[in-house]
């Protein structure tokens, strides 16, 4: 009798946020549909009138903008959450399996915010079939090309590893819930309890391919989109793919244990995530951040011990010119104070806290955002030909669209929760 | 660099104009050959229907002129950057005021005579003068730029759609219905060539050359050599608009031809040769002397 | 042609990796057929999206 309770009880608190929905969340809701809804009207001033509303500019200025950075932001940001999944089905890492859907969810949501932004960026979206449509012919050259490619790949695996490997807990809750319940009976089709032990392997097997593509993505084919081009000092870079690869998982892996942290606390779910798991986060993230800071120094280092022309001038913009107050700030307030005292707590587990650990987190999550900006604006303001410096101060309808993907993503996080059980159910 | 004799000179500008009239003869008749049929019955030329996307003439697309390699050569020495070039090319080409600058940009240099077409360093902090008003100022020197069309072009590349693409005689040239406006091109440009619509183009309908197409919002455009009258035998309007000779077009696969007797003749220079991209312009300083 | 081997060095593992998942023993027909059968609708579902997005946005954008 007291261990059935035990169970019921178990999974009852796991589906707190399928069973109560309050007031405060309504709330939620409707102030990030309000953000959501002014970024779209900021982006239909941006179709009707053309990117010239924006602040980039050609040949003097930024051709890529915050779109950009925004892009590899969300790009980089879809990988935490399957290198959590690959941790637990892999390495056999148990304890991190309350996150493993979490994170999975984070990774659809960001691959989607991802592609979004480039279309925002693209001066004809309504010739987006053309990226289709040309694929077989320009493959073979266009880094472009190769980066579509790899991101329908990637999230088309982990949306399959996602919808199955949720199916046994559809099953087992298929039957408590009207309308979502007739939702997981259209997903369940075909299943069988026997399917169960063979999701298990698929599980182990796509996880193998999702880390690999991690690397081919954020360490590949969107690296390669800057790093293969000698047309911009800073950006040309055998350095690209390791760099970006770093700041993807360091990021990552922070809006995972900001993800887990904010739903633990709202949920109650204290006894199945506990604090021991963020102090885990916590180092890993640190000691990626520290190799991200390592790879930041052998970069300026190389660039300005006798460096060409064309990159003095971009590192001098942003080591001593215009953009140096952010850039110094990012490093010192953004990575090295966070990275510093993930490891203190590491090293002195008296002085672990989830909040510090949490805030350390959102700051490393901000300071990445910013230093992509750093990557992919300077270089286009100091071209190899000697055009007047450019400058780039982003207009309101940028940041507008900005914030509106941002609150898209924690919109359909929300919803997600709301409608899936974003635990998965402990077998015991 | 040595001063050249009087008679140097005019024997210079004899051969030159000869190569001038002979080479614009061969590549009409290379063109004739190439069959391209133009139908004169068309009253609306194709470029005032919705964008057209490969080069067309009076309706029809433009053939390949068969065994040709079209190649510029610009004479910083005799530039005196007037920018003629510059409006004359934004005319014949339809570039609305919104493509700033248009399709050729003319630097001033201040510094001694630096022939490896590397900016300084002061020149990169300070930028070249872009927005100069009067010219030629003593102790400064013109380099005008453009699209290289070049044979390594990086910017055909990287298009994901192929809008952008390289000739089999010579030319880089867009397709503007293909072109998805991503601007990988225009980064992967170390020129800064190429442009972009930010905004609808605002064209008067009595400027517009029915020759070449207005472009629409949102897609990327550059020199294109003038390829609706080149590959007809005629020069480009940068080459003719010119007060002091300083451009010179034509096959450089044709060894009589202007260009290529000029560069046996004269030591010539890339822009930013060492980045592989092979281009099509190449600069020399003939003109004249330079003092201050 | 760069491209082609950068594409199959991303594409070639994984088709290896799903091969060897799906030829694992206990053989199971129905879960990879649940696999490809998701990666299948998912392209054509990025097909069609794509499209309809693309016609859509035509009505917003002067052309």
């Amino acid at each position: 009798m007291l261990r059935r309770t035990t169970i019921d009880q178990h999974q009852e608190s796991l589906l707190r946020p399928l069973l109560n929905t309050g007031r405060p969340f309504l709330m939620l809701c409707a102030a990030l549909a309000l953000i959501v809804g002014w970024g779209v009207y900021a982006w239909i001033i941006q179709l009707s009138q053309g990117l010239g509303v924006t602040a980039m500019r050609t040949p003097v200025g930024a051709t890529w903008g915050v779109y950009i950075v925004n892009f590899i932001f969300f790009a980089s940001m879809a990988h935490g959450g399957m290198a959590v999944s690959a941790a637990v089905h892999l390495l056999k890492a148990e304890k991190f399996k309350p996150l493993a859907r979490m994170g999975e969810v984070l990774t659809i949501v960001a691959v989607c915010m991802a592609g979004f932004s480039i279309v925002i960026d693209m001066g004809r979206p309504d010739r987006v079939f053309n990226m289709i449509l040309y694929w077989p012919g320009r493959v073979g050259e266009s880094p472009l090309t190769w980066d579509i490619t790899v991101i329908i790949l990637y999230f088309m695996l982990s949306l399959s590893f996602l919808w199955l490997t949720m199916r046994r807990d559809l099953a087992r809750l298929a039957d408590r819930f009207g309308i979502r319940g007739r939702l997981y009976k259209v997903m369940l089709i075909g299943y069988r309890q026997e399917e169960d032990k063979k999701i298990d392997r698929l599980a182990y097997w796509l996880s193998i391919a999702i880390v690999f593509l991690i690397v081919m993505l954020s360490g590949g084919v969107i690296p390669w989109i800057f790093g293969l081009l000698p047309a911009q000092a800073g950006w040309f870079s055998s350095m690209a793919g390791p760099y970006f690869l770093t700041a993807a998982l360091a990021s990552s892996m922070a809006a995972v244990t900001i993800v887990a942290a904010v739903l633990r606390k709202i949920y109650g779910w204290q006894e199945h995530i506990k604090p021991d798991l963020f102090r885990t986060l916590g180092v890993i993230v640190a000691l990626i951040t520290a190799f991200y800071i390592y790879l930041s120094f052998t970069e300026q280092l190389t660039v300005n011990f006798a460096g060409p022309h064309g990159e003095v001038a971009v590192s001098e913009l942003i080591l001593s010119g215009e953009l140096s107050p952010l850039y110094w700030g990012t490093m010192i307030g953004g990575f090295i104070l966070p990275t510093m005292l993930m490891l203190a707590q590491a090293i002195r587990p008296k002085w672990f806290s989830m909040t510090r650990t949490v805030i350390a987190a959102v700051v490393l999550v901000i300071a990445f955002w910013v230093k992509r900006f750093l990557i992919v604006v300077p270089s286009l303001l100091r071209p190899l030909l000697p055009f007047p410096s450019g400058t780039y101060s982003p207009t309101w309808i940028e940041w507008s669209i900005v914030a509106g993907t941002v609150a898209l993503a924690v919109l359909l996080y929300a919803v997600f929760i709301k409608v899936f059980p974003i635990v998965e159910a402990q077998e015991k | 660099m040595s001063p050249i004799s009087r008679r140097q000179f005019i024997t210079y500008l004899v051969g030159a104009a000869g190569a001038v009239v002979l080479s614009t003869r061969v590549a009409q008749a290379a063109s004739k050959a190439g069959d391209v049929t133009q139908s004169r019955t068309d009253p609306v030329p194709a470029a005032r229907k919705k964008t057209p996307g490969k080069p067309v003439v009076d309706g029809v697309e433009t053939q390949a002129v068969a065994g040709a390699k079209f190649g510029m050569v610009i004479d910083c020495g005799a530039c005196i950057g007037c920018r003629r070039c510059q409006y004359a090319c934004k005319t014949e080409n339809n570039t609305p005021d919104t493509i700033s600058p248009a399709w050729i940009e003319v630097f001033g240099l201040k510094n001694e005579v630096d022939l490896t077409g590397h900016a300084s360093m002061e020149e990169l902090r300070q930028g070249a003068t872009t927005s100069y008003t009067e010219s030629p100022k003593p102790g400064m020197w013109y380099l005008a730029t453009q699209c290289n069309h070049c044979d390594n072009a990086p910017c055909v590349q990287v298009c994901p759609t192929g809008a952008t693409y390289k000739t089999e005689d010579g030319y880089v040239l867009m397709d503007y219905k293909k072109c998805v406006g991503c601007r990988f091109c225009v980064v992967a440009c170390p020129y800064n060539a190429r442009r972009f619509n930010w905004v609808p183009p605002k064209l008067d309908e009595k400027d517009i050359n029915p020759q070449v197409p207005v472009r629409p919002v949102g897609v990327v455009e550059k020199c294109t050599f003038c390829v609706h009258r080149t590959r007809d035998g005629k020069l480009p309007r940068c080459v003719e608009a010119c007060p002091v000779s300083a451009r010179h077009f034509g096959n450089l696969n044709d060894p009589q031809s202007e260009v290529s007797r000029l560069l046996r003749s004269t030591p010539n220079f890339r822009l930013l040769e060492d980045l592989n991209t092979e281009p099509s312009i190449r600069y020399i300083t003939r003109g004249r002397k330079f003092t201050g | 042609m760069i491209g082609y081997i950068v594409i199959a060095m991303v594409l070639l593992p994984v088709i290896v990796l799903i091969g060897a998942f799906v030829l694992e023993k206990p053989r199971n027909f129905r879960v990879p057929a649940l696999l490809l059968g998701s990666l299948a609708a998912q392209t054509a579902f990025v097909f069609i999206f794509l499209a309809l997005f693309g016609l859509l946005l035509g009505l917003l954008i002067p052309q």
